[in-house]
C-alpha cells in the first residue's frame, strides 16, 4: 500500500512499535542551543544582576535562555510596549491588574515533564490507531540544520534493546539527573557554524494545517521524538473549556487567544508582545495554523491569521531579530479524527461545546482505524530572501515616483517599543500577503491522495443518488477513474501541484483496495454483491446527509488541483451544443476564477480584470489531450468521445456552481449585515429543503458554502452585482437549472 | 612626459612646518597599499609575522600568534602567496587628456609659483584612494578607466583662487585631494570625465598661520596633516584633539570636506565642533562667513554647506580651528565584559550619565580574540604564568565565557584630578555590568594597533584574504541588533555566494553620543576555493552591499565619517529624501553650474551613469 519508502519517509510507528513507549518517553532530550547545566551559581548571579538593572537596552543574557513560562510572563508584563499602552490608555491602576488577568490567561507552561507525560500518551494512542505515520526526512534533515545539528541519516537512537530494570533506571537517571551532560561544546566549536551558532539561534515558525484537533499534539510529539524544541502552539481560547486537558496543552506549549480583539489596545498590545518576545529571544519555535481554523471541509482555507502573522513579520521588519524562517507542514489524514463532527457541523448540526464528556465519547474512537498519516515539512521559507526578492520585483514593476506629501514613516524611523496595529507599509502589508498564500500553497501543494478520495470522486459525480446505482460502484470502477484524474492528466497536474503524492495499492489490487476502503471507513461503505462498495445509507435524511457530506470532503481535499484547468472544460461542457470562441471561453474561465475565490485557493487571490497566465496552458493542454477540439477561426468544442471523462473531472465544479446557484435564487432572506448570522438564516432556509439524494443540495445546505457563495458577493460588489452573478450562472446551466427547480 | 615646474620656496607663513609628507608622495608611502614604504607586515626568516621598520611601537617586533591566528582561523596557506606587481606599469596607464590653452595660460600665469607634474607616478597616486577594489587593482596592474592628467601643488589660498579662475575661463575638471586617504572612491575620477582632469593636491598648504591664544583658535592651512598639526601645536603647548585612525596621513581639508571624527570627541568634539571658520574656493569665488562669532543664527549654516561637500563645490583653503591647551594627565585603560551585550549597556549608561572618558571603545568578542593574536613576543614564563592565572580567575570565577566576553578600552585626559576621577567613575558604572577593570597597558595596545589595523591588509591581501571596514551610526536601542544581525548578514550573504571558508565578521562600537553610537564593522574573507570563475572583488562587492543594505534595514546610517563618495550614491536618495538630494543639486548647481568640481560625489547623476561607473571598475 505504501508508496512512502523508507529513503524519502521515516515512519514513527514501526519504529515505536519495536521499542518501549515508556523508555521513549523517558528517553534524553535536551534543547539544541541552549544548556540549561550552564547556568553555574556563578553565571546566575551575573543573570540576575544583570536583570535587576533597568536598562533600556534590554540587557538579555544568553544563559537565562530559554526561559520559563513566568520569565516570559514577567518579560511581556515588563515591556515598554506595555507601559506605554497603558499609559496612552489612561486607566494605569486598572491596566496592569488586567494585563496581568490576560496574559494569565494566555501564556503557556511549556515544559518537559508534560511533555514527556503527553509523549507517553500518545504514543500508545498513535502506535492503536495508525497504521504509519510516515515523516519526510529532508524536512527533518531542513530543521537540523536550522539547528547546527547532524542531520539524520540514522534514525535517532531509541533504545531497542530488551526492557531491564538496569536500563530503565539508567533512562530515568538520565532524564532528571543534572550532572550529567551530553552537549560537548568542543566538538560544536570546531564546527564553521559555529559562529553562526553564537550569533543568534534560528527563529523557526511551523505552520500546518488544520484539519483536526490532533493537529494540535501532532507536531509536539514529532518535535519531542526528534530531540528538536517544542513549539508555542496558539490556540483559540474556546479550548479552555477542556480543563484538564487544557491544561495539559497549555504545559505543552499551547498558548490561549480570543478569537478577535482587534478593538483591545490592551489585549493586542499585550498578544503582540508574548508573541514577539518569543521571537527577539529565539528560545522556543512557534506555532500556528495560518489557517486560522480547522476546515472542516477538508479544503484548504484563505489564509487569513494575519495578525499573528504580522506580529511575527513586523520583528523582521523592525529587525529585531535577523531573519524568519517559515516552515509550512502539511499534515495528511487518511482518516480524519472527527469527520463525522464535521459533517454534521457543515449541516449546520451544531458541534459539541469543548468539554470532558465528548472526550469520553471520543475515546471510542480509538478502537477504530484511522489509516495513514502523512506529515510532510517542506522547505523552510527564509523571510529575508523573500522580501529581498519582492522588494526587487516591485522595483521592477513601476517606475513609481514617491509622493512627497503622502510618505510613509520607514521603520528606521518608527519607535519600535510601541505597539501599532497599523505600522505596516504598504509593501510590507502587499507582502505579507503574499507570503502567507505561498505558505497556504505549499501546504496543498503536498498533499496526499487518499483512496477514499478517488472513491468520493466516483461516487459522487452523478448529482443525484436516490437509486442504489447511484449509490455504489465497482471496484474496478476506482481504478479507472484513478486513471482517467491522476494518472492520464499528470502533465497538467504537475503544473499545479507537482508534489502530490498518491497512496494507492500496487499495481491497482483490487482486494487491498477493497478491504482498506472498508475497514477504515466502515461508517461509510459496506459490501454488497460482489466487488461493490455501496454507501451505508440509512433512510434518515440527516444521517444520509452527513455521508454524503463525509464523501464531498474526502473528494474536496483533492480539488484544488483540478480547479483552474476544469473550469475551461466546464465552460466547453455546459455549452457542448455549439462551439465557443477563445474570448468567450476566457470570460467564462474567469467568471469561473472569481466565482470560486473564496471556495479554493489558487497561488494569488483572485484580482479584478486580472489575466490568468495559465489559461493558454491549460487551454493547450486539453486540446493535446484530444479533450477539445479546435476548429479554424479559433472556437472550441469538446470532443464527445471523451464525455464520459470530462464529465467525471468537471463534475464536482459543476455541482459547486449549482449549489452556489441554488443559493443566490434565495429570494432577499435579510437585511443582515452580519455575515455569520446571515449564513445561519441561509442555512436554516436551504435546510427546509434538503433533499439527501441531492448532492447539490447538500452542497448549498453547507455552512461553509454559504459563507463562501456570500463572501464572493461582497468581494465583487464593485464589478459585479447579485443578480449579474445569478444571470450568468443560469444562462450557463439554464435548461437544467430550471428543471432541477421544478424539482425542489 | 615628466613636466615638472619649478616652485619658488620662498614661504610667507608666520610658521615654518616639516612637513612629513614630500611632494611626491611615492618617495616616502607605498604606491600600492597602505602608508609608509618602510613599515610593513611580512613573514620572517623564523616563518613567523613581523613588523618592519622603526616607526611604530610595534615596528622591529615579532607577532608569534598572528600568523596561527590567520592559518587557523581564516584557513589562510602560505603556499597562497600572492604578492603585488612591484611597479605600476606603463601600459595601464592611460594617456593624458591635455587642454593646452589651459596649459599655456597656466604656466605663463601660475608657472613659476606653482609646481604641477604629468609625472605618470604622480598621476597613479592622485587617482585613487584605500578602498579593497582600488588597492586590489594597483597590486594586480589593473588599468584605471580615468586618471588625473595633471597634477598641481598650489601653496596658498590665492594660488588655489587662480588655478580655479583658469580652470573656469578653460572648462577643466578640478578634484581636491588631501591626504589621499577616502574610503569612498572620491578620488576616482569619472570615467565619462571628457575634459582635463587636474588634481589638486592641498599638501603643501601645509602652514599653522596664527596661533589666537586669547580665544584658543588657530587659522591653519587646509592642506596640514593631523600628525604635522598636532605636532607643531604641542610645541607650543596646544592640540586640536581631533584624532581620526588616519591621522598620520589625512588632511584638515579634507576632515572638513568628509565631515570627519575623531576618537576623541568626547572632549575635543567633532570637526563640526572644532570648526570655528572656513574658506572656500568655488567656481564663483570664494565663500566664507564674515564672523568669529561662537555661534550664530543668521540662516542655515553656510559652514554646514561646505562640510560634507566631498569635493563637489570647492576646494576648503584655509580653517580656523579650536585649540585647546595639551592635557596635563593622559591615561589608557581597558575593561572585560562577560558579553558583548553587558558592554553595550555600560556604554550607554556611561553616555546617559555624560561621563564618557575621550575616547571609550569596545570591541566585539571576535575582535578581543583577534587582539590576543596581535601580543607581541611570547613573555617569560613568570609572565605567562599570571597571564594564565588571570584567564582562570576570569573564565572559572567569574564565570566568562571565552567566547563571549568583550573588551572596552578607554582613554582619559584632563588635569589629574578630572583623569583620576572619571576614571573611578567609569569603573563604577562598569562593575554594575559586571565589567572588571583589565588594566592600562592592555588599552594602551588597543589604541596602538588602531594604526596597524589598515597595514594589517596589506598582509592579508598577500595570503589571499581580502578585508575591509565600514562605519554606520545608530540609536542606542538598535546597536545590539545593528550589530548582530549585519555580522550574521556578512557570514549568510557569502555563504550565498560560494565563500568556502567562513569569514572573519566582527564589529566594535567606536563613539558614543547622547542619542546613539557610531559601530565600526570589520569584514576579513579568505577567497581561495571560491566558486568557479568568481571574482573575488566582485563578491566581496556585493557583500558589501548586501552588509550596508542591512545596515540601513537595521536604522543605520548610510556612514558617520566616511563620506558618500561615488561608493554610496545609490543610497543617498534613500538617506536624504528626494528632496534633500534635490536641495544639494540645486546648491551644487548655483555655485558651480559648468561642474568645475567634477568629481561626482555625493549626488547621484542618474541610475545609468552610477551602474556604468560600478561596470567600469
Amino acid at each position: 500500500m505504501s508508496v512512502f519508502n523508507s529513503l524519502e519517509y521515516d515512519d514513527l510507528i514501526s519504529r515505536h512499535r519495536q521499542s518501549s513507549d515508556i523508555l521513549w518517553a523517558l528517553k534524553y532530550w535536551h534543547h539544541p542551543l541552549f544548556d540549561i547545566k550552564e547556568q553555574s551559581i556563578k553565571s546566575t548571579k551575573l543573570i540576575n544582576k544583570n536583570t535587576q538593572i533597568s536598562s533600556i537596552i534590554t540587557p538579555v543574557h544568553y544563559k537565562t535562555l530559554p526561559r520559563n513560562s513566568e520569565q516570559i510572563k514577567s518579560d511581556v508584563l515588563n515591556s515598554l510596549a506595555l507601559k506605554y499602552t497603558i499609559e496612552t490608555l489612561d486607566n494605569e491602576a486598572n491596566g496592569y491588574e488586567q494585563a496581568k488577568a490576560i496574559i494569565h490567561e494566555m501564556s503557556h507552561r511549556l515544559n518537559i515533564r508534560s511533555a514527556r507525560f503527553l509523549a507517553f500518551v500518545f504514543s500508545k494512542i498513535f502506535n492503536q490507531v495508525y497504521e504509519n505515520i510516515y515523516i519526510n526526512r529532508r524536512g527533518m534533515d531542513n530543521i537540523y540544520q536550522l539547528y547546527s545539528l547532524t542531520p539524520i541519516n540514522t534514525s535517532p537512537t531509541i533504545p531497542s534493546s530488551p526492557i531491564t530494570i538496569s536500563s530503565t533506571l539508567f533512562a530515568i537517571l538520565n532524564t532528571f539527573s543534572r550532572s550529567s551532560s551530553s552537549i560537548n561544546s568542543d566538538t560544536n566549536l570546531s564546527s564553521p557554524l559555529t559562529t553562526k551558532h553564537y550569533l543568534t539561534s534560528p527563529r523557526i515558525i511551523y505552520l500546518p494545517t488544520h484539519r483536526s484537533y490532533m493537529d494540535f499534539i501532532v507536531l509536539t510529539y514529532v518535535c519531542f521524538e526528534y530531540n528538536i524544541p517544542m513549539p508555542c502552539i496558539a490556540a483559540a481560547q474556546d479550548f479552555l473549556g477542556l480543563g484538564l486537558l487544557a491544561n495539559l496543552l497549555r504545559n505543552c506549549g499551547a498558548f490561549f487567544i480570543r478569537r478577535s480583539f482587534r478593538s483591545d489596545q490592551l489585549y493586542w498590545t499585550i498578544f503582540d508582545e508574548y508573541v514577539k518576545t518569543h521571537l527577539v529571544h529565539g528560545d522556543y519555535p512557534l506555532e500556528f495554523f495560518i489557517e486560522g481554523a480547522r476546515s472542516r471541509t477538508l479544503k484548504t482555507l484563505l489564509p487569513v491569521r494575519q495578525g499573528m502573522l504580522k506580529s511575527c513579520l513586523e520583528c523582521y521588519f523592525r529587525r529585531q531579530i535577523d531573519n524568519l524562517i517559515l516552515i509550512p507542514i502539511t499534515i495528511n489524514y487518511e482518516k480524519v479524527l472527527e469527520d463525522n463532527l464535521h459533517a454534521n457541523e457543515l449541516l449546520g448540526i451544531p458541534k459539541p461545546k469543548e468539554s470532558k464528556s465528548g472526550l469520553l465519547k471520543a475515546t471510542q474512537i480509538l478502537k477504530k482505524s484511522f489509516g495513514t498519516m502523512n506529515i510532510h515539512f517542506s522547505d523552510p521559507i527564509y523571510v529575508h530572501d523573500a522580501y529581498e526578492s519582492f522588494k526587487k520585483q516591485e522595483e521592477n514593476k513601476s517606475n513609481n515616483h514617491s509622493d512627497t506629501f503622502n510618505r510613509s514613516v520607514p521603520r528606521s524611523l518608527q519607535p519600535r517599543f510601541i505597539c501599532q496595529q497599523d505600522a505596516f507599509t504598504v509593501s510590507e502589508q502587499k507582502f505579507s500577503d503574499e507570503i502567507s498564500y505561498r505558505v497556504v500553497n505549499e501546504q496543498q501543494r503536498r498533499t496526499v491522495i487518499y483512496p477514499i478520495t478517488i472513491a468520493a470522486y466516483s461516487l459522487l459525480k452523478s448529482p443525484i443518488v436516490t437509486t442504489s446505482k447511484d449509490r455504489s460502484i465497482l471496484i474496478e470502477q476506482l481504478v479507472i477513474d484513478k486513471n482517467i484524474l491522476f494518472t492520464e492528466n499528470t502533465n497538467i497536474l504537475e503544473h499545479f501541484s507537482s508534489q502530490y503524492q498518491i497512496s494507492w495499492p500496487v499495481e491497482n489490487d483490487k482486494i487491498i483496495l477493497k478491504d482498506r476502503l472498508l475497514s477504515i471507513y466502515s461508517d461509510v461503505f459496506e459490501m454488497t454483491r460482489n466487488n461493490f462498495l455501496t454507501l451505508k445509507m440509512s433512510g434518515d435524511r440527516l444521517a444520509d446527509a452527513s455521508i454524503l457530506m463525509k464523501l464531498i470532503m474526502y473528494r474536496n481535499t483533492c480539488l484544488h488541483i483540478f480547479a483552474k484547468p476544469a473550469y475551461i472544460l466546464l465552460a466547453c461542457q455546459v455549452n457542448s451544443q455549439f462551439p465557443i470562441s477563445y474570448e468567450q471561453l476566457k470570460t467564462y474561465y474567469h467568471f469561473f476564477v472569481h466565482l470560486f475565490a473564496y471556495e479554493f485557493v489558487y497561488d494569488q487571490f483572485p484580482m479584478d480584470n486580472m489575466n490568468d497566465i495559465y489559461f493558454d496552458k491549460y487551454l493547450s493542454y486539453w486540446i493535446t489531450m484530444n479533450y477539445l477540439i479546435p476548429s479554424d477561426n479559433s472556437t472550441y468544442q469538446i470532443n464527445s468521445n471523451f464525455l464520459q471523462q470530462i464529465s467525471l473531472i468537471t463534475s464536482p465544479f459543476e455541482q459547486y456552481a449549482r449549489a452556489y446557484l441554488l443559493i443566490y435564487e434565495q429570494e432577499n432572506l435579510s437585511s443582515e449585515k452580519n455575515l455569520s448570522i446571515l449564513i445561519k438564516i441561509y442555512q436554516k432556509a436551504l435546510l427546509t429543503k434538503l433533499d439527501p439524494n441531492n448532492i447539490i443540495s447538500i452542497l448549498a445546505s453547507s455552512s461553509n458554502v454559504i459563507s463562501n457563495a456570500l463572501r464572493t458577493l461582497n468581494f465583487t460588489t464593485k464589478s459585479k452585482i447579485l443578480s449579474e452573478l445569478r444571470h450568468m450562472l443560469t444562462k450557463i446551466f439554464q435548461p437544467k437549472s430550471t428543471h432541477l427547480r421544478a424539482k425542489l | 612626459m615628466a613636466t615638472e615646474g619649478k616652485g619658488d620656496t620662498a614661504t610667507t607663513a608666520t610658521t615654518t612646518t616639516s612637513p612629513t609628507i614630500p611632494l611626491h608622495r611615492q618617495e616616502l608611502l607605498k604606491w600600492q597599499g597602505w602608508g609608509y614604504r618602510d613599515s610593513r607586515f611580512f613573514i620572517n626568516s623564523n616563518g613567523l609575522i613581523e613588523f618592519s621598520g622603526s616607526r611604530y611601537l610595534l615596528s622591529g617586533h615579532v607577532l608569534p600568534r598572528l600568523k596561527d591566528w590567520m592559518f587557523s582561523k581564516l584557513n589562510a596557506s602560505i603556499d597562497n602567496y600572492s604578492p603585488s606587481v612591484q611597479e605600476p606599469n606603463p601600459d595601464y596607464i592611460q594617456e593624458p587628456i591635455l587642454n593646452n590653452s589651459f596649459i599655456t595660460d597656466f604656466q605663463s600665469t601660475l608657472g613659476s609659483t606653482v609646481q604641477y607634474s604629468a609625472d605618470m607616478n604622480d598621476r597613479l597616486f592622485h587617482g585613487h584612494g584605500h578602498t579593497l577594489e582600488e588597492i586590489w587593482k594597483l597590486r594586480n596592474g589593473g588599468k584605471f578607466e580615468r586618471l588625473p592628467d595633471w597634477v598641481v601643488w598650489p601653496r596658498s589660498h590665492s594660488d588655489v583662487e587662480k588655478i580655479v579662475r583658469l580652470a573656469v575661463k578653460h572648462n577643466i575638471c578640478l578634484i581636491p585631494f588631501g591626504g589621499g586617504t577616502s574610503v569612498t572612491w572620491a578620488l576616482l575620477c569619472p570615467t565619462n570625465e571628457k575634459r582635463m582632469i587636474v588634481s589638486v593636491d592641498t599638501s603643501q598648504m601645509n602652514k599653522i598661520l596664527y596661533l589666537d591664544e586669547k580665544n584658543l583658535t588657530a587659522r591653519i592651512q587646509s592642506g596640514i596633516i593631523g600628525q604635522d598639526l598636532e605636532r607643531e601645536l604641542a610645541k607650543k603647548g596646544y592640540c586640536t584633539g581631533h584624532e581620526p585612525d588616519s591621522m598620520e596621513f589625512s588632511s584638515l581639508g579634507g576632515w572638513v570636506a568628509t565631515r570627519a571624527s575623531g576618537m576623541k570627541k568626547n572632549v575635543y568634539g567633532n570637526i563640526e565642533d572644532l570648526v570655528v571658520h572656513v574658506t572656500m574656493v568655488t567656481a564663483k569665488g570664494t565663500i566664507e562667513k564674515s564672523c568669529l562669532g561662537p555661534r550664530q543664527s543668521i540662516g542655515p549654516d553656510i559652514n554646514h554647506v561646505i562640510m560634507g561637500s566631498e569635493g563637489t563645490l570647492g576646494i576648503v583653503t584655509e580653517v580656523t580651528m579650536k585649540i585647546r591647551p595639551l592635557p596635563a594627565s593622559k591615561k589608557y585603560g581597558s575593561i572585560v565584559f562577560p558579553d558583548f551585550e553587558s558592554g553595550v549597556a555600560c556604554l550607554r549608561e556611561v553616555a546617559r550619565l555624560r561621563s564618557a572618558p575621550a575616547s571609550i571603545r569596545l570591541l566585539d568578542n571576535e575582535q578581543f580574540l583577534f587582539g590576543q593574536a596581535l601580543s607581541t613576543d611570547n613573555k617569560g614564563m613568570l609572565h605567562s604564568l599570571v597571564d594564565n592565572m588571570k584567564k582562570l580567575y576570569i573564565t572559572k570565577i567569574k564565570g566568562f565565557d571565552i567566547n563571549r566576553m568583550c573588551a572596552a578600552t578607554l582613554l582619559f585626559e584632563g588635569t589629574t584630578n578630572e583623569v583620576n576621577q572619571r576614571e573611578k567613575f567609569v569603573y563604577d558604572i562598569a562593575q554594575k555590568y559586571n565589567g572588571m577593570p583589565a588594566g592600562e597597558e592592555n588599552g594602551l595596545k588597543g589604541y596602538t594597533l588602531t594604526f596597524m589595523i589598515a597595514y594589517l591588509r596589506d598582509i592579508g591581501l598577500d595570503y589571499r584574504i581580502v578585508a575591509e571596514s565600514f562605519e554606520t551610526s545608530v540609536p542606542w536601542d538598535r546597536v545590539i541588533d545593528l550589530c548582530r544581525n549585519v555580522k550574521k548578514r556578512i557570514i549568510t550573504e557569502c555563504e550565498k555566494q560560494g565563500v568556502k571558508h567562513p569569514p572573519f565578521s566582527s564589529c566594535r562600537v567606536t563613539q558614543t553620543y547622547d542619542a546613539g553610537a557610531c559601530v565600526y564593522f570589520y569584514f576579513v574573507m579568505n577567497y581561495n576555493d571560491i566558486r568557479q570563475g568568481g571574482d573575488p572583488v566582485h563578491i566581496y562587492e556585493l557583500v558589501e552591499e548586501a552588509a550596508r543594505d542591512e545596515v540601513l534595514a537595521n536604522g543605520g546610517s548610510l556612514s558617520h565619517h566616511h563620506g558618500v563618495g561615488k561608493i554610496r550614491t545609490k543610497w543617498i536618495k534613500q538617506a536624504v529624501s528626494d528632496l534633500g538630494v534635490g536641495t544639494m543639486k540645486s546648491i551644487k548647481e548655483y555655485l558651480d553650474p559648468d561642474n568645475i568640481f567634477g568629481s561626482k560625489n555625493l549626488i547621484p547623476e542618474s541610475d545609468e551613469v552610477n551602474e556604468h561607473l560600478k561596470a567600469k571598475l
